[in-house]
Formats: structure tokens, sequence, C-alpha cells
């Protein structure tokens, strides 16, 4: 074998490599597709509503993780407190901010210091402090030593007793509906739902109200724009076809549900990992397979989640690099589970995917691109063929940026003019020769850290959703005691009395004077 | 098919693709969704509801449509809810929209899809919430007829905990006595609490008997049913719970405590031999209660308005329930139990409660807690007798 013969195999290689990625990407397009039609055939019965009447609806705890939040904390827990839900309540776990968050919160919700609870099924970080709301009687905060966002969550997990546990982040705003949306599959197949995730959309640039977007327009900045592309594709092409499949391998920590039961039958969220959102979902997958029960994960495109993404370069960077080096340790954790049958469509397909085309993805890309200049330098492909393997790659791009947008614009429709929705299948053709080239070099950056060792969250910039969730905020802020008060509330009360008394029952749990709301409310 | 023809296979592919994916994007939003949807004539939607060979068309039909008369609807309903092989988006659209419609066979019809696994649990109960017509009579007979299976009688149960009024009340402590399962008892005694928020009666047995239940759950349940049933009343039963076995029955019985009208003043005045203890050598003892001891003083602490003095009273009730965790403690306790539980000590805010020995709140209070030391050492409770005969006596007849 000689060396044109090497180079001939490496290309024939790396046209395998694309050819399935191809094939593989217009599958998923097309099962993408037909899961948005089916889903969207299912919203002709509007199951939440039934859910929000239901006294048999699950209860769900809200853990919101916050460190260093205190600009949008206040107005991101009001929002959560207004989610159309029966049955549920808030845990803001402050995870050793060395800003104003928990001032922030005594102030806003007139907290009430209260002893710590003991038992607790996952070991965590020294809690500090426990506080109740005196005006909003479904609001717990907690304070405690810094650990890491996976080591808050878990605190959060131990001081709920809800069968459900909802996991956001707190620099998000979920829109109303979202957590019935989000419930539905949990309330459908009760005993085989264990997880499930919404969709999460980039909120730069929009104007909210009550917790909904009110105008829906395209970030101002380039990089937020091509970011509202990525997560487009991402969440319409990956993980709806894969939710469909259910081959899901990651739900996203701005906006999962996970059942409980399970989530403590395998030790919570790991606080060593960084990619910890994936980690729990497919080690809890891994137990119930290896149990030998049924299960499902299921995705929820409509519940939708708005999330400010990073508008700089620098931070994003990071951010990027972050989650590459994440999904290289889970992926090199689980690696049991790849290609092994016992694993079902996760392991043969689902990891196998993240595996060839996410993470070696960058580098894979990297090496073709030089190989094939290099080839072409040599003169052992001619130009048509380089250019046709440019065209060829920019056309799967584009394949990616359209489908999803087709997709969303067909069943979900979150980006209502079709001028921006052109727009920003215009500039994927931008994005793909500079963007793209950025994020290659991060993600190659996240795999050398992870090789390396190396295990920083880094810090993250807040700019744009505090002005747009304070002025929302700023617009439905109720005086929590009025909220309660009032005559048309006092039904609210009841219910919510009602719903919290539910879960006193479910084991001696410590819930907040419940009875005393219930005079107030019958009163 | 050489490099060059896969290739360009691959990226012809590719560009069709990305066509279609184009055209379709701009013809979606082209047609305009809000178009306004015309309805269908009566005409249509029976030829839809005959000539359809899927359940989820002919019940969406049924409901788009304002054409049908309530009979028709009703019938329609009946006809897709009864089928066996409809999935349970379909079921949810036929329960959902004959609870609508005044029929008296909807809780029958709603109930049996349930046991028949067509119907999920959540759904049948919001069905039968919104089903104003359902007699509340009617859905009890049901329940107590025993033909129900488990998931039927989940959502009858909760429904009934909705409703509130007499049958539903009377429907229930009947399935109490019979019921063996503990999760069906647990949702009994949470529909009860249901009944009681909305202003219904129980009757007098009903409290005492799931106090006295051998599970945990149910107690626990109990004691906040209890506070809420009885009002002040209930602090002859709750007190003893906080003796409970089960540190949960313990939390709530104390949390029902303090949600009593005037559950604060019993629990000073049940705490004022703990004046006692805050002698020199007790008062380590009296800190690291306090330090290791949450769960009482735990729940109460999270109800909003509790002050400070009463969480830090429940504190020392919770303490003397944990100090008595070992023999030795408990034997030091007995020794000096007459004098602590006396009547004539100070209260810890430094008042001089007045506690007649005809209280019986107080008294039984106190057996209790006599009981609970003799339980955990029964040979300190045994040498210890030796020594106060008379008091224990007395307190044991207080007992019985």
């Amino acid at each position: 074998m000689n060396w044109w013969d090497i180079l001939g195999w490496v290309l024939n290689v790396f046209a395998a490599y694309y050819g399935l990625l191809a094939v593989i990407t217009m599958f998923l397009v097309i099962v993408a597709a037909w899961a948005g039609w089916a889903r969207n055939s299912a919203l002709r019965v509007d199951v939440g509503s039934v859910l929000e009447n239901s006294p048999l609806a699950p209860g769900v705890g809200i853990i919101v993780p916050a460190h260093n939040e205190e600009a949008t904390i206040c107005a991101c827990v009001e929002s959560f407190l207004r989610l159309r839900y029966p049955n549920f309540e808030v845990v803001v776990v402050n995870d050793g901010s060395k800003d104003g968050t928990i001032q922030a919160l005594h102030t806003g919700f007139d907290l009430v210091e209260v002893p710590p609870s003991h038992d607790l099924p996952l070991a965590t970080k020294p809690v500090k402090a426990i506080y109740r709301s005196r005006v909003m009687p479904n609001l717990l905060v907690i304070d405690k030593e810094n650990g890491g966002k996976s080591d808050a969550i878990n605190v959060g997990v131990n001081h709920t007793m809800m069968e459900l546990i909802c996991v956001v982040d707190a620099d998000s705003l979920i829109e109303s509906d979202a957590l019935l949306r989000i419930v539905e599959p949990f309330a459908m197949n009760p005993g085989s739902t264990i997880a499930g995730g919404g969709s999460i959309r980039i909120a730069n640039g929009i104007t909210f109200d009550g917790g909904e977007p009110t105008h829906v327009n395209l970030p101002k900045e380039r990089v937020p724009r091509y970011q509202v592309l990525e997560y487009l594709r991402s969440f319409m092409l990956a993980r709806l076809p894969f939710g469909r499949m259910n081959a899901s391998v990651i739900i996203s920590g701005a906006f999962g549900l996970f059942r409980r039961k399970e989530m403590l039958e395998v030790d919570g969220y790991d606080t060593n990992t960084i990619g910890e959102d994936a980690e729990l979902s497919v080690r809890m997958q891994r137990h119930m397979k290896e149990q030998g029960l049924d299960y499902e994960i299921a995705f929820v495109p409509d519940a939708v989640c708005w999330t400010e993404c990073p508008p700089s370069t620098k931070v994003l960077s990071r951010q990027r690099a972050r989650w590459h080096q994440g999904l290289c340790e889970f992926l090199w954790r689980h690696r049991k589970m790849m290609a092994r049958p016992k694993y079902g469509i996760v392991g043969m397909f689902g990891l196998m995917f993240y595996l060839l085309f996410e993470c070696l993805g960058p580098g894979v890309e990297l090496v073709a691109s030089i190989i094939a200049v290099f080839l072409w330098l040599i003169d052992y492909i001619n130009t048509p063929m380089l250019i046709l393997l440019t065209v060829g790659s920019i056309l799967l791009g584009l394949v990616q940026s359209f489908g999803a947008l087709m997709i969303d614009g067909l069943y979900f429709r979150r980006i209502p003019r079709l001028g921006q929705m052109l727009r920003l299948g215009a500039e994927s053709l931008i994005e793909m020769v500079s963007y793209r080239w950025m994020t290659l070099w991060w993600r190659l950056k996240g795999g050398v850290q992870w090789m390396k060792g190396t295990h920083s969250w880094g810090t993250m910039e807040r700019a744009g959703l505090a002005t747009a969730a304070g002025a929302a905020a700023a617009g439905r802020r109720l005086g929590p005691a009025r909220s309660l008060a009032g005559a048309g509330a006092a039904r609210a009360a009841l219910e919510i009395a009602a719903a919290l008394e539910e879960e006193a029952f479910a084991g001696g749990v410590t819930i907040p004077g419940t009875q005393s709301i219930q005079r107030a409310a019958t009163r | 098919m050489d490099r060059l023809q896969f290739v360009m296979v691959i990226v012809g592919t590719l560009a069709v693709m990305v066509a279609v994916e184009i055209a379709v994007l701009i013809g979606s939003y082209l047609r305009s969704p809000k178009r306004r949807k015309r309805l269908p004539s009566e005409r249509a939607v029976m030829r839809r509801l005959n000539g359809s060979r899927f359940w989820f068309r002919r019940v969406t039909a049924v409901g788009d449509s304002d054409e049908l008369r309530p009979s028709q609807r009703r019938e329609a309903y009946s006809q897709v809810l009864i089928q066996s092989r409809i999935d349970e988006r379909t079921a949810i659209a036929a329960a959902m929209g004959i609870s609508e419609l005044a029929a008296p066979a909807t809780a029958r019809l709603v109930l049996h899809a349930v046991d028949e696994g067509r119907l999920p649990a959540f759904a049948a109960a919001a069905a039968l919430a919104q089903s104003i017509p359902v007699d509340e009579g009617n859905l009890a007979a049901l329940l107590m007829g025993g033909e129900l299976g488990p998931n039927a009688k989940r959502v009858a149960v909760a429904t009934l905990g909705e409703r509130g009024g007499e049958p539903s009340i009377k429907a229930l402590v009947v399935m109490l006595t019979m019921e063996r399962d503990v999760a069906m008892r647990l949702s009994i005694t949470r529909a009860l609490l249901g009944c009681v928020v909305r202003g219904g009666q129980l009757p007098p047995q009903v409290c005492p008997r799931l106090l006295g239940d051998p599970s945990p759950e149910i107690r626990s349940g109990a004691t906040l049913l209890a506070g809420a049933a009885l009002g002040d009343q209930a602090g002859v039963l709750l007190f003893p719970m906080l003796a409970d076995s089960s540190a949960a029955v313990a939390q709530n019985a104390a949390r029902a405590i303090c949600d009593l009208p005037t559950g604060l003043a019993m629990v000073r005045r049940f705490l004022s031999p703990a004046a006692e203890l805050a002698a020199p050598e007790e008062a380590n003892l009296l800190r690291e209660g306090l330090a290791s001891v949450r769960d009482a003083v735990g729940t109460a602490g999270r109800v909003p308005g509790i002050s400070g003095k009463a969480r830090s009273l429940l504190s020392d009730l919770s303490m003397l329930r944990r100090t008595i965790s070992s023999p030795t403690e408990a034997g030091d306790l007995w020794e000096r139990s007459p004098a602590l539980l006396s009547s004539s000590t100070m209260a810890t805010d430094g008042s001089s409660p007045e506690i007649s020995s005809s209280d019986e709140v107080w008294e039984r209070a106190r057996a209790f807690l006599i009981a609970e030391l003799s339980l955990r050492a029964p040979e300190a409770h045994w040498n210890a007798r030796q020594e106060t005969e008379p008091e224990a006596q007395s307190l044991e007849a207080v007992t019985a």
C-alpha cells in the first residue's frame, strides 16, 4: 500500500462519514416531521386543561438552583409561581451566591427562617438556612454552601416531596402552560415515563408579558441570532425525533422533568460532572434497562422555556467548551452502553449518534477540511470535486437549518413571520462559513479540556433577559398578600392549600400552614 | 459507483431536500393559520361519524360541531367511550365531551373506561369533577356497590373528596371500614379532609379510628384531618400523637396542634415542666436536644405566623421526646418524672399557668408521655415504678 492508496482510503472514510451523516440527517428530518405532525394532531385534545382541572394531577416540585442571580431571581421566581398547574411548589436553592440573591428573595417574598429537616435521602453540601415565604405558601428557599448546580438541585430534591421534579434555570422564563404540557406524558403513562424535556428557546430580543412572549423579534446581534438557529436545529432535529424513537439522551438542564422515585434510586445528580443533565438521564435509562424495566423519556416540543443566551463570543466560547467537555465526560462514563443491544435504541442509536457526530464531529470536520484542501493542493482531487465537497457540506448544513425551520413553522410556530424565518434561513449560509468554525474550535477546546481533566464552570454574564423579565414582572407583579386575600383569589388559595395537604399526607411532610390558608380562603 | 458519483448523489439529494424544505416552509406561512375555520354541518359531521374508521376523528368531529343535538352528541361520545381499541387521547376527548352533557350514565361509563385501561385516572377525575349533573349520591352508590376496580375507586374517592356533601362523607366512611389497601385508605383519608375543608361534618368515631391505624401514613394524614375536623377538640387526640413511633406522624401532629385555634396555649401548658429541665446539668442536654431534634419544630417552624417563642416551645417538646431515646436517659427522666410532669411548675415564658387537675388534655398528654417512657425503656420503667407506684398507678388509670 503506497501513500496514494492511504490517501484514497482516508478520503473514502470521510466520504462515508459524511454520507452517513447526510442519510441520518434526512432520516431525522423525516422522523421529526412525523413527530411534529403527531404532536400537533394530539394537541386537538387539550390534555393540559384536563390536567389543570384534575384532582389527581401529580405534584411537581420546581427546583431553581441560583448562583449570583440577584438581578433576575425575583422576576423568574414570580414567573414560576404563576405557572398554570394545580399542584406544585417552587424550591429556590441559593448555591452560596456572593451577591445579594438571598436578600433579593427576602425582600421580594417576605421570607421567614424555618428549621432544617432530617433524614434527607441525598448527600449534599451543608444547608445554611431554610426559609418559607409568608406570602406565597408554595415557595421554599434554601440557602446552602456553594457546591455547584448539581449539588444545589440535589438539595432541592431532598426538600420537596412532590412526585415529579422539574429542574429549571434561574435565568429562564417558562410559558404559563409549559408545566401542564410537560407533565402530560407522565400523567398519560404514569408507570413508564421517568423523565421529560421541553424546548429551550432564545429570549434575547423578545418582549414578555405575564411570562408569555408578546413580541417575538429576532435578536439584533448576529451571535444570538445564530444561536436561535442552533437551538432550533438541536431541539427540532435531534430532541424531537429522538424523543419519538424513545432514544433521548439529553434532557436539558434548563427545563427538564424527572420522576423523583427513579431519581433517588440513582442517587440524584452527579456532582462530579459538567454535563450533569445528560449524565443523569443516561444513568436513569441505564438503571431502568439493567433492572429490566420498561420506561419512556419524553420530549414535549410545545412546552417552551425561554432563556437568555450569551451575546458575546467570549462568554459563548466558555459555554460551548464546557458543553462539549460535559458531552465527552458522560459519553466516556457510559461507554459500556454503546452499541450494546441490551441498552436498546439508546445504546444502539442515541449514544452512538452523539459519539460519532457530536463528540467526534468537530475533530472530523476540521481534519476532513484540512485533508480536502491538502489533497486539492497536491492535485489528488480536482477543483470540481473540491467545490462539490464544499457545496455538499453547505447543503448538509442548510438541510438541517431549513429542516428545523420548516418543522417549527409547520407545527409549533413561535417565530410568527415568514420574513423572520427566511432571514434566519439565509443567515444560516453566513453562519456556516463563520460562526460554525468558531463553535468548532471552541468544542475542540472543550474536548482538550476533558482530556486534561479541567473542571470549571466559569461565569455567565446576564444582560438582556433581566430587562425583559423585569419589565414583564413590573407589569404583572401582584402584592402576594393581596393576591391571597382577595375574594377572587380565595378559591386559588384553597386549591393551593388542598394541594399542599395532599403532599403532607404522603408521609408527614413539613408543609406550611395550609389550614390557616383554608380558613382565610373560606372566610 | 465511483467517489465522484457518490458525492454527486448525496449533494443532489441534499439539494432536493433543501428545496422541498424551503417550499414547505413558505407554503405553511402562506396558508395562514388564522384563517377562519368553517364549522362542518350536521350532515357532514354525521357522515364523518358514520364513515370514519378512526375513532379520534369521530370524536373530534363531534367536538367541532355546534349543529348536533345533545342526544346525538351523547350517543356519539358514549359509542366512542365503550370501544375497546381507542387510544387514551380519544377516550379523554369522549369523557370530557360527555361530562359536559347531562348524562345520568356518565359516572358509570367513565369509571368503567378507567377500569378497562382506556382512560387515564387523572382525566376521569377531571371529567367527573366537571360533570355537574353527575349526582353525588349516584357516585357514592357506585363506590359502595363494590363493582369498581382499584383505579376507578381511586377516581371516585378523589371526586367525592371534591364534593364534600353528606353522601360523599357517608360513602367514604363506609369505604374506610371496608378497605384493606393502605394506599386506598390514604386516598380516602385525603378525600375526607377535602370534604371537611369544604364544610362537611365527620362522624365522631372517624378521627380516633384513623389515628389508631397501624399504617403511619394514615396516622400522619389523620392528624391533619383531626385538626381540620374537630378544631380545639382535636387536642385530646393530637397530643398523644406527638409521642408516636413515627417521626412523620409526630411532625404532622405538631403541625396540626399549632393550627388549632388555641393550640399554642395548649402547647405552652404542656411544656411548662420544661422549665425544670433548664437546670445547669440539664442545660447541655437541652441544647443537644434542640440541635438534634428538628422534626416537630421543623413542621411548626414552617407555618407562617408562628412566633419564635412558640417554635422554641415546640423544640422543648420535641427534645422531651428525643431525650428518652436511650434507656439511661429514659431512666433518669423517669426518676424525675413525677416532679417533671407535675402541673405546678413555671412555663418557659415565665408565666405561671394554672393547670387544674381536671384538665383532661393535660392529664392525657402527661399520661401518654409516661406511657412513652415505659415503652422506650421498660427496665427503667420497672425500676422507677417501684419507687413511684402510687403516682404511676394513678397515671395509668388516666391512660386507661
